[in-house]
């Protein structure tokens, strides 16, 4: 006799549960964790005044309200700004409109000629913060360049290596070179 | 009806929902979008710092400074910062950072307001928080 109820068919799903993991591999190796990050700075004390300091020691930054740059008297693009900043930093050619040198004697390092550079910032009232912080990263990247720079004559070695690789005598002594001078006029708004 | 790829399908949906949860551990009362910079540090101790959120209000576009879970005045932030910081023991309350969390339309203004707040309580470390360019 015919049997009347059919059986349905077994699909297979042992598969299903290779998917379903693959899938929680995929998601597992491709999200991140949302992490703070920024730009990390130390405010100067209240009173400081450090005197004058010679014009061409100082890259002067003004920005206006509308975002735009004036370095040094010329209209500059954001982009353009790593570069001069590093140009001024290093001072190579001895530049007689760029920072005067300073013979020191540093561990590590020897006596080596550091330029006096300080950057300084003046902003508008008005202008946004996304410029102010797009032109601190630009300052900051020239840092890095120029220490770079100082850390292959020396050491044959970018700086981010010696970072890297815990050489922290080496790291300490181009900081010392190279210290990080970005000052910012008192507000006068 | 064999039942087999019920659990499967149980555990898609487990992990769909596990993959779109956000962790978030302060409660952002404004929407800001952050500024990005591609020369960025990060902060090993959380538990050393505070976050100070800038941004404008949707409707009525005014300046709104969060601390915690309410809405401060930016001559109140230096004091509420150093209470935080002296809650820390002795030996790290150099460490402390003030994370400034800040809309990248915000006008200079607000924001120096508030670094002149952070240097009159030598609250002098500060990070600019910003997303990574890459």
């Amino acid at each position: 006799m015919k049997s009347t109820n059919r059986q349905s068919p077994a699909i297979n799903a042992g598969s299903m549960a290779d998917i379903a993991f693959l899938l929680l591999v995929f998601f597992l190796v491709t999200t991140t964790v949302a992490k703070d990050e920024g730009l990390n700075r130390i405010l100067p004390p209240k009173s400081e005044d450090s005197g004058p300091i010679p014009q061409r020691n100082v890259l002067e930054i003004l920005v206006n309200k509308h975002n735009q740059l004036l370095v040094e008297g010329h209209f500059t693009e954001i982009e353009n700004l790593r570069a001069t900043a590093l140009e001024f930093i290093l001072n190579k050619e001895n530049e007689p409109n760029l920072p005067q040198k300073k013979i020191v004697t540093i561990d590590e390092l020897g006596t080596i000629a550091i330029s006096k550079q300080v950057i300084s910032i003046q902003n508008d009232a008005l202008t946004e913060y996304g410029t102010y912080v797009a032109i601190q990263d630009a300052l900051s990247g020239a840092y890095l360049d120029a220490r770079n720079q100082l850390a292959q004559e020396h050491f044959s070695k970018s700086y981010t290596k010696l970072i890297e690789e815990k050489e922290l005598d080496k790291v300490k002594a181009i900081r010392e070179a190279i210290p990080q001078r970005i000052s910012e006029a008192e507000p006068n708004f | 009806m064999s039942t087999a790829s019920l659990p499967d399908i149980v555990f898609m949906l487990l992990f769909f929902f596990m993959v779109t949860t956000v962790i978030q551990d302060e409660k952002l009362m404004i929407e800001i979008e952050k500024p990005s910079a591609i020369q960025t540090e990060k902060i090993e101790q959380k538990d050393l710092t505070a976050s100070v959120i800038v941004g404008l209000n949707q409707e009525s576009r005014i300046p709104m400074i969060q601390f915690e879970d309410r809405f401060v005045e930016a001559e109140k932030l230096g004091n509420l910062l150093s209470e935080k910081r002296a809650m820390l023991p002795e030996n790290m309350q150099g460490k402390f950072i003030t994370i400034l969390k800040a809309d990248k339309e915000m006008p200079m203004e607000v924001i120096t307001k508030i670094k002149q707040q952070l240097r009159d309580f030598q609250l002098f470390k500060i990070q600019y928080a910003v997303n990574v360019k890459r």
